[in-house]
Protein backbone atom coordinates (compact mmCIF):
# COMPACT_ATOMS: atom_id res chain seq x y z
CA UNK A 1 0.00 0.00 0.00
CA UNK A 2 2.75 2.27 0.63
CA UNK A 3 3.89 1.85 -2.79
CA UNK A 4 0.25 3.44 -3.99
CA UNK A 5 0.31 6.23 -1.74
CA UNK A 6 3.81 6.67 -3.19
CA UNK A 7 2.30 6.78 -6.80
CA UNK A 8 -0.34 8.91 -5.51
CA UNK A 9 2.12 11.45 -4.14
CA UNK A 10 4.13 11.45 -7.18
CA UNK A 11 0.81 12.16 -9.55
CA UNK A 12 0.22 14.93 -7.56
CA UNK A 13 3.37 16.60 -8.08
CA UNK A 14 3.73 15.90 -11.50
CA UNK A 15 0.40 17.75 -11.83
CA UNK A 16 0.92 19.70 -9.55
CA UNK A 17 -2.00 18.82 -7.11
CA UNK A 18 -0.11 17.77 -4.19
CA UNK A 19 -2.78 18.64 -1.87
CA UNK A 20 -5.13 16.87 -3.69
CA UNK A 21 -3.26 13.86 -3.63
CA UNK A 22 -2.42 14.17 -0.19
CA UNK A 23 -6.03 14.35 0.61
CA UNK A 24 -6.68 11.08 -1.08
CA UNK A 25 -3.45 9.28 0.46
CA UNK A 26 -5.38 10.13 4.06
CA UNK A 27 -9.01 9.22 2.72
CA UNK A 28 -7.55 5.90 1.41
CA UNK A 29 -5.72 5.50 4.33
CA UNK A 30 -8.27 6.12 6.89
CA UNK A 31 -10.72 3.45 5.14
CA UNK A 32 -7.78 0.73 5.07
CA UNK A 33 -7.61 1.67 8.99
CA UNK A 34 -11.22 0.88 9.25
CA UNK A 35 -11.49 -1.87 7.61
CA UNK A 36 -8.44 -2.96 9.61
CA UNK A 37 -10.27 -2.20 13.11
CA UNK A 38 -13.47 -3.65 11.86
CA UNK A 39 -11.61 -6.87 11.19
CA UNK A 40 -9.50 -7.01 14.45
CA UNK A 41 -7.19 -9.87 15.18
CA UNK A 42 -7.91 -12.91 13.31
CA UNK A 43 -6.71 -16.25 14.78
CA UNK A 44 -7.68 -18.50 12.33
CA UNK A 45 -7.46 -16.94 8.97
CA UNK A 46 -9.26 -18.42 6.40
CA UNK A 47 -7.67 -20.33 3.43
CA UNK A 48 -8.36 -18.65 -0.07
CA UNK A 49 -8.20 -19.71 -3.76
CA UNK A 50 -7.19 -16.69 -5.52
CA UNK A 51 -9.03 -17.85 -9.04
CA UNK A 52 -7.91 -15.75 -12.16
CA UNK A 53 -7.37 -17.23 -15.34
CA UNK A 54 -9.60 -20.25 -15.86
CA UNK A 55 -7.76 -23.15 -17.64
CA UNK A 56 -4.73 -23.69 -16.69
CA UNK A 57 -5.46 -22.01 -13.01
CA UNK A 58 -3.85 -18.98 -12.71
CA UNK A 59 -3.72 -17.40 -9.30
CA UNK A 60 -1.64 -14.92 -7.11
CA UNK A 61 2.00 -15.46 -6.13
CA UNK A 62 2.94 -14.07 -2.66
CA UNK A 63 4.46 -10.94 -4.81
CA UNK A 64 2.27 -8.66 -5.74
CA UNK A 65 -1.02 -6.69 -4.97
CA UNK A 66 -3.85 -9.41 -5.07
CA UNK A 67 -1.54 -11.54 -2.14
CA UNK A 68 -1.28 -8.24 -0.14
CA UNK A 69 -5.03 -7.67 -0.30
CA UNK A 70 -5.64 -11.47 0.52
CA UNK A 71 -3.33 -10.25 3.98
CA UNK A 72 -4.96 -7.46 4.97
CA UNK A 73 -8.47 -8.61 4.63
CA UNK A 74 -7.42 -11.62 7.06
CA UNK A 75 -6.80 -14.06 4.61
CA UNK A 76 -4.46 -16.97 3.87
CA UNK A 77 -3.33 -17.01 0.22
CA UNK A 78 -2.92 -21.08 -0.90
CA UNK A 79 -0.06 -20.18 -2.94
CA UNK A 80 1.36 -17.69 -0.79
CA UNK A 81 4.91 -20.06 -0.81
CA UNK A 82 5.16 -19.42 -4.41
CA UNK A 83 8.15 -16.93 -4.53
CA UNK A 84 8.22 -16.09 -8.24
CA UNK A 85 8.53 -12.23 -8.79
CA UNK A 86 5.48 -11.74 -10.89
CA UNK A 87 1.82 -11.39 -8.96
CA UNK A 88 0.30 -13.95 -11.19
CA UNK A 89 1.54 -17.60 -11.74
CA UNK A 90 -0.43 -20.62 -13.64
CA UNK A 91 -0.45 -23.25 -11.02
CA UNK A 92 -2.06 -27.04 -11.01
CA UNK A 93 -5.40 -28.19 -10.47
CA UNK A 94 -3.81 -30.98 -7.99
CA UNK A 95 -2.35 -28.39 -5.94
CA UNK A 96 -5.82 -26.42 -5.83
CA UNK A 97 -7.35 -29.82 -4.62
CA UNK A 98 -4.31 -31.18 -2.48
CA UNK A 99 -4.50 -27.14 -0.41
CA UNK A 100 -8.33 -27.71 0.11
CA UNK A 101 -9.27 -23.74 0.02
CA UNK A 102 -12.08 -22.61 2.47
CA UNK A 103 -12.83 -20.04 -0.25
CA UNK A 104 -12.57 -19.42 -3.92
CA UNK A 105 -12.45 -15.91 -4.85
CA UNK A 106 -13.65 -15.90 -8.71
CA UNK A 107 -11.97 -12.54 -10.09
CA UNK A 108 -14.39 -11.24 -12.73
CA UNK A 109 -12.91 -9.57 -16.12
CA UNK A 110 -14.21 -9.47 -19.48
CA UNK A 111 -11.92 -12.38 -20.83
CA UNK A 112 -12.89 -14.33 -17.84
CA UNK A 113 -15.94 -14.05 -16.28
CA UNK A 114 -16.76 -15.10 -12.43
CA UNK A 115 -19.65 -17.42 -13.98
CA UNK A 116 -17.89 -18.98 -16.55
CA UNK A 117 -15.29 -20.32 -13.91
CA UNK A 118 -18.07 -20.99 -11.42
CA UNK A 119 -19.61 -23.05 -14.39
CA UNK A 120 -15.82 -24.88 -14.69
CA UNK A 121 -15.48 -25.52 -10.59
CA UNK A 122 -19.63 -26.39 -10.95
CA UNK A 123 -19.49 -29.11 -14.07
CA UNK A 124 -15.91 -30.50 -13.29
CA UNK A 125 -16.07 -34.42 -11.92
CA UNK A 126 -12.64 -33.19 -9.83
CA UNK A 127 -12.44 -29.86 -8.27
CA UNK A 128 -16.54 -29.86 -8.25
CA UNK A 129 -16.03 -32.37 -4.96
CA UNK A 130 -13.77 -29.25 -3.28
CA UNK A 131 -15.36 -28.79 -0.36
CA UNK A 132 -15.66 -24.95 -1.23
CA UNK A 133 -17.62 -25.67 -4.18
CA UNK A 134 -19.87 -27.72 -2.56
CA UNK A 135 -20.67 -25.51 0.10
CA UNK A 136 -20.62 -22.60 -2.23
CA UNK A 137 -17.96 -20.81 -1.00
CA UNK A 138 -17.35 -17.73 -3.30
CA UNK A 139 -16.64 -14.30 -3.40
CA UNK A 140 -16.59 -12.60 -6.86
CA UNK A 141 -14.37 -9.59 -6.87
CA UNK A 142 -13.74 -7.12 -9.68
CA UNK A 143 -10.77 -7.44 -11.70
CA UNK A 144 -9.99 -3.57 -11.42
CA UNK A 145 -10.05 -4.11 -7.90
CA UNK A 146 -6.74 -6.04 -8.00
CA UNK A 147 -4.55 -4.37 -10.32
CA UNK A 148 -2.59 -1.73 -8.18
CA UNK A 149 -4.58 1.44 -7.84
CA UNK A 150 -7.16 3.40 -6.02
CA UNK A 151 -9.62 0.56 -5.69
CA UNK A 152 -7.39 -2.00 -3.61
CA UNK A 153 -8.85 -0.19 -0.23
CA UNK A 154 -12.01 -0.94 -1.69
CA UNK A 155 -10.97 -3.98 -2.75
CA UNK A 156 -9.09 -5.17 0.89
CA UNK A 157 -12.79 -3.68 2.62
CA UNK A 158 -14.95 -6.08 -0.01
CA UNK A 159 -12.81 -9.26 0.70
CA UNK A 160 -12.65 -8.90 4.37
CA UNK A 161 -16.61 -8.30 4.80
CA UNK A 162 -17.27 -11.12 3.19
CA UNK A 163 -15.18 -13.55 4.61
CA UNK A 164 -15.76 -12.27 8.18
CA UNK A 165 -19.15 -10.86 7.58
CA UNK A 166 -19.86 -11.38 11.66
CA UNK A 167 -17.26 -8.44 12.15
CA UNK A 168 -18.70 -5.99 9.80
CA UNK A 169 -21.71 -5.88 11.09
CA UNK B 1 24.14 -71.29 -49.04
CA UNK B 2 24.11 -67.87 -50.18
CA UNK B 3 20.55 -67.68 -50.50
CA UNK B 4 20.33 -68.58 -46.51
CA UNK B 5 22.12 -65.73 -45.11
CA UNK B 6 20.06 -63.37 -46.56
CA UNK B 7 17.46 -64.92 -44.82
CA UNK B 8 18.81 -65.17 -41.66
CA UNK B 9 19.65 -61.86 -41.83
CA UNK B 10 16.22 -60.98 -42.07
CA UNK B 11 14.94 -63.13 -39.46
CA UNK B 12 17.49 -61.39 -36.85
CA UNK B 13 15.88 -58.15 -38.58
CA UNK B 14 12.52 -59.20 -37.43
CA UNK B 15 13.41 -60.70 -33.71
CA UNK B 16 14.94 -57.33 -33.23
CA UNK B 17 11.90 -55.52 -34.43
CA UNK B 18 9.59 -57.63 -32.08
CA UNK B 19 12.16 -56.95 -29.23
CA UNK B 20 11.75 -53.72 -29.63
CA UNK B 21 7.96 -53.52 -29.42
CA UNK B 22 7.65 -55.48 -26.72
CA UNK B 23 10.09 -53.23 -25.09
CA UNK B 24 8.19 -49.97 -26.12
CA UNK B 25 5.08 -51.76 -24.68
CA UNK B 26 6.83 -52.25 -21.30
CA UNK B 27 8.10 -49.18 -21.15
CA UNK B 28 4.54 -47.49 -22.05
CA UNK B 29 2.98 -49.25 -19.53
CA UNK B 30 5.76 -48.18 -16.64
CA UNK B 31 5.74 -44.48 -17.86
CA UNK B 32 2.00 -44.92 -17.24
CA UNK B 33 2.00 -45.73 -13.84
CA UNK B 34 4.84 -43.62 -13.28
CA UNK B 35 3.44 -40.65 -14.77
CA UNK B 36 0.71 -40.84 -12.51
CA UNK B 37 2.16 -41.83 -9.47
CA UNK B 38 4.22 -38.26 -9.77
CA UNK B 39 2.75 -35.25 -8.63
CA UNK B 40 2.03 -32.77 -5.80
CA UNK B 41 0.84 -35.70 -4.06
CA UNK B 42 3.03 -38.72 -4.35
CA UNK B 43 0.54 -41.76 -5.22
CA UNK B 44 2.53 -45.33 -4.80
CA UNK B 45 2.73 -47.35 -7.42
CA UNK B 46 0.28 -50.59 -6.57
CA UNK B 47 -2.00 -47.67 -5.45
CA UNK B 48 -2.40 -45.92 -8.01
CA UNK B 49 -4.20 -49.36 -10.34
CA UNK B 50 -5.85 -50.14 -7.03
CA UNK B 51 -7.71 -46.92 -7.37
CA UNK B 52 -8.05 -47.87 -11.29
CA UNK B 53 -9.44 -51.18 -10.80
CA UNK B 54 -11.79 -49.83 -8.34
CA UNK B 55 -13.38 -47.23 -10.72
CA UNK B 56 -13.88 -50.09 -13.13
CA UNK B 57 -15.23 -52.93 -10.59
CA UNK B 58 -16.86 -50.96 -8.21
CA UNK B 59 -16.52 -54.23 -5.18
CA UNK B 60 -12.82 -53.34 -5.04
CA UNK B 61 -12.08 -51.38 -1.97
CA UNK B 62 -9.16 -50.53 -0.61
CA UNK B 63 -7.81 -47.85 2.60
CA UNK B 64 -7.65 -45.10 0.20
CA UNK B 65 -8.48 -41.20 0.77
CA UNK B 66 -11.17 -40.06 -1.28
CA UNK B 67 -8.53 -37.40 -2.37
CA UNK B 68 -6.13 -39.50 -3.73
CA UNK B 69 -8.85 -41.49 -5.96
CA UNK B 70 -9.83 -37.83 -6.88
CA UNK B 71 -6.40 -37.12 -8.03
CA UNK B 72 -5.42 -40.40 -9.46
CA UNK B 73 -8.70 -41.16 -11.32
CA UNK B 74 -10.26 -37.87 -12.60
CA UNK B 75 -7.32 -34.97 -12.31
CA UNK B 76 -3.81 -38.02 -13.73
CA UNK B 77 -4.79 -40.42 -15.58
CA UNK B 78 -7.41 -38.81 -17.78
CA UNK B 79 -4.53 -36.14 -18.58
CA UNK B 80 -1.89 -39.23 -18.92
CA UNK B 81 -3.65 -41.17 -21.22
CA UNK B 82 -4.62 -37.77 -23.18
CA UNK B 83 -0.52 -37.20 -23.56
CA UNK B 84 -0.45 -40.82 -24.95
CA UNK B 85 -2.72 -40.31 -27.48
CA UNK B 86 -2.29 -36.84 -28.71
CA UNK B 87 1.73 -37.80 -28.77
CA UNK B 88 0.48 -41.13 -30.77
CA UNK B 89 -1.33 -39.00 -33.27
CA UNK B 90 1.03 -36.58 -33.93
CA UNK B 91 3.72 -38.75 -34.68
CA UNK B 92 1.59 -41.29 -37.00
CA UNK B 93 0.34 -37.72 -38.18
CA UNK B 94 4.18 -36.53 -38.98
CA UNK B 95 4.89 -39.60 -40.54
CA UNK B 96 2.12 -39.78 -43.22
CA UNK B 97 3.23 -35.59 -43.98
CA UNK B 98 6.38 -36.53 -44.41
CA UNK B 99 5.12 -39.25 -47.15
CA UNK B 100 2.90 -37.10 -48.59
CA UNK B 101 4.60 -34.30 -49.38
CA UNK B 102 7.88 -36.10 -49.98
CA UNK B 103 9.01 -33.81 -47.46
CA UNK B 104 11.75 -34.33 -44.34
CA UNK B 105 10.75 -31.39 -42.91
CA UNK B 106 7.55 -31.56 -43.04
CA UNK B 107 5.20 -31.85 -39.94
CA UNK B 108 1.59 -31.82 -38.65
CA UNK B 109 1.25 -28.48 -38.81
CA UNK B 110 2.57 -27.84 -42.44
CA UNK B 111 -0.36 -27.55 -43.81
CA UNK B 112 -1.87 -24.93 -42.17
CA UNK B 113 -4.42 -27.11 -40.22
CA UNK B 114 -3.14 -26.01 -36.51
CA UNK B 115 -3.04 -22.05 -37.74
CA UNK B 116 -6.71 -22.49 -38.82
CA UNK B 117 -7.31 -23.93 -35.60
CA UNK B 118 -5.39 -20.95 -34.01
CA UNK B 119 -7.59 -18.09 -35.49
CA UNK B 120 -10.66 -20.18 -34.02
CA UNK B 121 -8.94 -20.88 -30.78
CA UNK B 122 -7.92 -16.88 -30.28
CA UNK B 123 -11.24 -15.48 -31.55
CA UNK B 124 -13.14 -17.88 -28.68
CA UNK B 125 -10.57 -16.53 -25.89
CA UNK B 126 -10.52 -12.75 -27.13
CA UNK B 127 -14.29 -12.31 -27.76
CA UNK B 128 -15.86 -15.04 -26.20
CA UNK B 129 -17.60 -16.39 -29.37
CA UNK B 130 -19.28 -20.00 -29.57
CA UNK B 131 -19.80 -19.09 -25.66
CA UNK B 132 -23.22 -21.06 -25.96
CA UNK B 133 -21.16 -24.30 -25.99
CA UNK B 134 -19.49 -23.73 -22.13
CA UNK B 135 -16.49 -25.52 -21.80
CA UNK B 136 -16.01 -26.87 -24.97
CA UNK B 137 -16.20 -23.73 -26.54
CA UNK B 138 -12.82 -23.20 -27.21
CA UNK B 139 -12.27 -26.65 -29.13
CA UNK B 140 -15.35 -26.36 -31.00
CA UNK B 141 -14.06 -23.05 -32.14
CA UNK B 142 -9.92 -24.45 -32.71
CA UNK B 143 -11.89 -27.60 -34.72
CA UNK B 144 -13.90 -25.65 -36.55
CA UNK B 145 -10.42 -23.12 -37.53
CA UNK B 146 -9.18 -26.38 -38.95
CA UNK B 147 -11.93 -27.22 -40.47
CA UNK B 148 -11.51 -23.92 -42.75
CA UNK B 149 -7.91 -24.16 -42.94
CA UNK B 150 -8.41 -27.67 -44.52
CA UNK B 151 -11.46 -26.47 -47.44
CA UNK B 152 -9.27 -23.49 -48.07
CA UNK B 153 -5.90 -25.21 -49.01
CA UNK B 154 -7.61 -28.72 -50.50
CA UNK B 155 -9.25 -26.39 -52.74
CA UNK B 156 -6.65 -24.01 -53.64
CA UNK B 157 -4.41 -27.04 -54.12
CA UNK B 158 -6.09 -29.00 -56.26
CA UNK B 159 -5.80 -27.94 -60.11
CA UNK B 160 -7.59 -29.96 -62.56
CA UNK B 161 -9.08 -32.12 -59.61
CA UNK B 162 -5.79 -33.14 -59.47
CA UNK B 163 -3.51 -32.74 -56.22
CA UNK B 164 0.33 -32.52 -56.26
CA UNK B 165 2.52 -33.10 -53.38
CA UNK B 166 4.48 -29.95 -54.36
CA UNK B 167 1.87 -27.87 -55.04
CA UNK B 168 0.23 -28.95 -51.64
CA UNK B 169 3.09 -28.14 -49.24
CA UNK B 170 3.43 -24.73 -51.02
CA UNK B 171 -0.36 -23.87 -50.84
CA UNK B 172 0.19 -25.20 -47.15
CA UNK B 173 2.48 -22.91 -46.17
CA UNK B 174 1.04 -19.90 -47.73
CA UNK B 175 -2.30 -20.50 -46.10
CA UNK B 176 -0.68 -21.23 -42.84
CA UNK B 177 1.08 -17.89 -42.94
CA UNK B 178 -1.84 -16.46 -43.80
CA UNK B 179 -3.74 -17.47 -41.09
CA UNK B 180 -0.60 -17.27 -38.89
CA UNK B 181 -0.65 -13.58 -39.88
CA UNK B 182 -4.41 -13.08 -38.86
CA UNK B 183 -3.62 -14.92 -35.05
CA UNK B 184 -0.69 -12.48 -34.46
CA UNK B 185 -3.07 -9.77 -35.45
CA UNK B 186 -5.86 -10.75 -32.90
CA UNK B 187 -3.84 -11.51 -30.68
CA UNK B 188 -1.93 -7.99 -30.46
CA UNK B 189 -4.92 -6.04 -30.82
CA UNK B 190 -5.90 -7.88 -27.94
CA UNK B 191 -5.55 -4.90 -25.77
CA UNK B 192 -5.07 -6.58 -22.54
CA UNK B 193 -1.74 -8.35 -21.20
CA UNK B 194 -3.86 -11.18 -19.51
CA UNK B 195 -5.44 -11.82 -22.95
CA UNK B 196 -2.85 -12.34 -25.32
CA UNK B 197 -0.98 -14.54 -22.24
CA UNK B 198 -3.71 -16.84 -22.47
CA UNK B 199 -3.62 -17.01 -26.63
CA UNK B 200 0.29 -17.62 -26.10
CA UNK B 201 -0.40 -20.48 -23.52
CA UNK B 202 -3.18 -22.12 -25.87
CA UNK B 203 -0.42 -21.41 -28.69
CA UNK B 204 2.05 -23.57 -26.84
CA UNK B 205 0.07 -26.36 -25.66
CA UNK B 206 -1.14 -28.01 -22.30
CA UNK B 207 -2.77 -30.48 -21.28
CA UNK B 208 -4.61 -29.27 -17.93
CA UNK B 209 -7.80 -29.81 -16.53
CA UNK B 210 -8.11 -33.15 -19.08
CA UNK B 211 -11.25 -34.82 -17.69
CA UNK B 212 -12.83 -38.50 -18.74
CA UNK B 213 -14.99 -36.61 -21.22
CA UNK B 214 -12.37 -34.92 -23.29
CA UNK B 215 -11.28 -38.03 -23.93
CA UNK B 216 -13.91 -39.60 -26.14
CA UNK B 217 -14.30 -37.89 -29.28
CA UNK B 218 -9.94 -37.40 -29.78
CA UNK B 219 -9.65 -41.07 -28.64
CA UNK B 220 -12.63 -41.80 -31.09
CA UNK B 221 -10.83 -39.93 -33.80
CA UNK B 222 -7.50 -41.53 -33.35
CA UNK B 223 -8.50 -45.45 -33.10
CA UNK B 224 -10.52 -44.39 -36.45
CA UNK B 225 -7.62 -42.45 -38.24
CA UNK B 226 -4.85 -44.53 -37.56
CA UNK B 227 -6.37 -47.84 -37.87
CA UNK B 228 -6.90 -46.62 -41.47
CA UNK B 229 -3.50 -45.26 -41.66
CA UNK B 230 -2.19 -48.45 -40.96
CA UNK B 231 -4.09 -50.21 -43.78
CA UNK B 232 -2.21 -47.92 -46.00
CA UNK B 233 1.23 -49.33 -45.26
CA UNK B 234 1.79 -50.66 -48.62
CA UNK B 235 0.70 -47.64 -50.65
CA UNK B 236 2.70 -45.16 -48.15
CA UNK B 237 5.65 -47.18 -49.12
CA UNK B 238 4.80 -46.86 -52.91
CA UNK B 239 4.44 -42.87 -52.46
CA UNK B 240 7.42 -42.23 -51.00
CA UNK B 241 10.14 -44.14 -53.29
CA UNK B 242 7.93 -42.37 -56.30
CA UNK B 243 5.01 -40.96 -58.10
CA UNK B 244 5.99 -43.38 -61.28
CA UNK B 245 6.77 -46.28 -58.90
CA UNK B 246 3.82 -45.66 -56.77
CA UNK B 247 1.60 -46.41 -59.68
CA UNK B 248 3.32 -49.02 -61.73
CA UNK B 249 2.47 -50.43 -58.31
CA UNK B 250 -1.14 -50.00 -58.70
CA UNK B 251 -1.76 -46.95 -56.33
CA UNK B 252 -4.19 -44.17 -57.95
CA UNK B 253 -1.57 -41.79 -56.13
CA UNK B 254 -4.17 -38.62 -56.62
CA UNK B 255 -7.04 -40.06 -54.93
CA UNK B 256 -4.52 -41.69 -52.26
CA UNK B 257 -2.99 -38.29 -51.02
CA UNK B 258 -6.34 -36.79 -51.19
CA UNK B 259 -7.44 -39.36 -48.60
CA UNK B 260 -4.38 -39.03 -47.18
CA UNK B 261 -4.52 -35.14 -46.19
CA UNK B 262 -8.19 -35.64 -45.23
CA UNK B 263 -7.90 -37.90 -42.54
CA UNK B 264 -4.18 -36.34 -41.39
CA UNK B 265 -6.45 -32.99 -41.70
CA UNK B 266 -8.87 -34.30 -39.42
CA UNK B 267 -6.76 -36.14 -36.78
CA UNK B 268 -4.82 -32.65 -36.52
CA UNK B 269 -8.06 -30.38 -35.98
CA UNK B 270 -9.13 -33.05 -33.61
CA UNK B 271 -5.49 -32.53 -31.37
CA UNK B 272 -4.92 -29.15 -31.88
CA UNK B 273 -8.21 -28.93 -30.45
CA UNK B 274 -8.09 -30.93 -27.36
CA UNK B 275 -4.34 -29.51 -26.70
CA UNK B 276 -3.32 -26.45 -28.52
CA UNK B 277 -0.35 -26.47 -30.70
CA UNK B 278 2.51 -29.10 -29.46
CA UNK B 279 5.42 -28.90 -31.55
CA UNK B 280 8.17 -30.81 -32.43
CA UNK B 281 6.76 -34.26 -31.78
CA UNK B 282 5.39 -34.57 -35.80
CA UNK B 283 8.50 -33.83 -36.79
CA UNK B 284 11.36 -35.67 -34.44
CA UNK B 285 9.29 -39.10 -33.71
CA UNK B 286 9.29 -39.96 -36.95
CA UNK B 287 13.42 -39.53 -37.76
CA UNK B 288 13.90 -40.42 -34.47
CA UNK B 289 12.04 -43.93 -35.46
CA UNK B 290 13.24 -44.25 -38.75
CA UNK B 291 16.71 -44.27 -37.08
CA UNK B 292 15.66 -47.35 -35.22
CA UNK B 293 13.75 -49.26 -37.95
CA UNK B 294 14.56 -48.07 -40.98
CA UNK B 295 11.69 -46.51 -43.34
CA UNK B 296 9.41 -48.96 -44.29
CA UNK B 297 5.84 -47.69 -43.27
CA UNK B 298 4.80 -51.27 -41.92
CA UNK B 299 7.43 -50.51 -39.09
CA UNK B 300 7.65 -47.00 -38.47
CA UNK B 301 3.74 -46.57 -37.87
CA UNK B 302 3.44 -48.65 -34.60
CA UNK B 303 6.43 -47.78 -33.54
CA UNK B 304 6.43 -44.18 -33.85
CA UNK B 305 2.72 -44.07 -32.20
CA UNK B 306 4.54 -45.67 -29.06
CA UNK B 307 7.16 -43.64 -28.84
CA UNK B 308 5.38 -40.66 -29.57
CA UNK B 309 2.90 -41.42 -27.08
CA UNK B 310 5.74 -42.46 -24.33
CA UNK B 311 7.30 -38.83 -25.31
CA UNK B 312 4.77 -36.75 -24.37
CA UNK B 313 3.54 -38.83 -21.58
CA UNK B 314 7.00 -38.07 -20.07
CA UNK B 315 7.14 -34.16 -21.76
CA UNK B 316 3.51 -33.41 -19.40
CA UNK B 317 5.35 -34.58 -16.61
CA UNK B 318 8.19 -32.36 -17.13
CA UNK B 319 5.21 -29.92 -17.89
CA UNK B 320 3.91 -29.87 -14.44
CA UNK B 321 6.50 -30.75 -12.31
CA UNK B 322 10.25 -28.94 -13.14
CA UNK B 323 8.74 -25.56 -11.94
CA UNK B 324 5.92 -26.86 -9.62
CA UNK B 325 3.67 -25.60 -8.34
CA UNK B 326 3.67 -23.66 -11.31
CA UNK B 327 2.72 -24.93 -14.85
CA UNK B 328 4.77 -24.69 -18.34
CA UNK B 329 3.02 -24.91 -21.28
CA UNK B 330 3.61 -28.83 -23.12
CA UNK B 331 4.79 -26.96 -26.37
CA UNK B 332 7.94 -25.15 -24.43
CA UNK B 333 9.21 -29.15 -22.82
CA UNK B 334 8.77 -30.53 -26.11
CA UNK B 335 11.38 -28.50 -27.74
CA UNK B 336 13.38 -27.69 -24.78
CA UNK B 337 14.24 -31.39 -24.03
CA UNK B 338 13.15 -32.92 -27.59
CA UNK B 339 15.80 -31.67 -29.70
CA UNK B 340 18.89 -32.11 -28.03
CA UNK B 341 17.86 -35.72 -27.62
CA UNK B 342 17.13 -35.91 -31.19
CA UNK B 343 20.52 -34.23 -32.01
CA UNK B 344 22.32 -37.02 -29.59
CA UNK B 345 20.34 -39.62 -31.58
CA UNK B 346 21.60 -38.19 -35.23
CA UNK B 347 25.49 -37.81 -33.64
CA UNK B 348 24.86 -41.43 -32.34
CA UNK B 349 23.86 -42.98 -35.58
CA UNK B 350 25.70 -40.95 -37.49
CA UNK B 351 24.03 -39.10 -40.59
CA UNK B 352 19.87 -39.06 -41.57
CA UNK B 353 18.16 -40.62 -44.38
Amino acid sequence: MENLYQEIREIGQIFAVEQRAENLIVQLRSQLQVTQQKLGKVTTKKRIFWYDSKDPPVTASNWGIPNHIIELAGGENIFKDIQEKKAWVTVNWEDVIARQPDVIVLIDANWSSAEEKRRLLKSNPAYSQLKAVQQDKFIVIGFSYTMPGIRNVAGVRQLAEALYPERFK
Amino acid sequence: MTNLIPKQLRKNKQQRYKLLMVAMVVILLVSLTLAVMIGPVLIPPLRVWQIALSQVFPNVTGDWTQAQVQIVWLIRFPRVLLAFFVGAGLSVVGVIMQALVRNPLADPFILGISSGASVGAVLVILFGIFSFFGVYALSFGAFLGALLAFFVVFFLARRQGHLSSTRLILIGVAVSSLFEAVTSFLAIKAGSGEATRRVLFWLLGGLSGTTWTDLILPVLALFLGIGYLLLQTRSLNALLIGEETARTLGTDTDRFRKQLFFVTSLLTGVIVAVSGVIGFVGLMIPHSVRFLVGSDHRRVLPVSLLLGGIFLIWADVLARTIVAPEELPIGIITALFGAPFFIWLMQAKGGGK
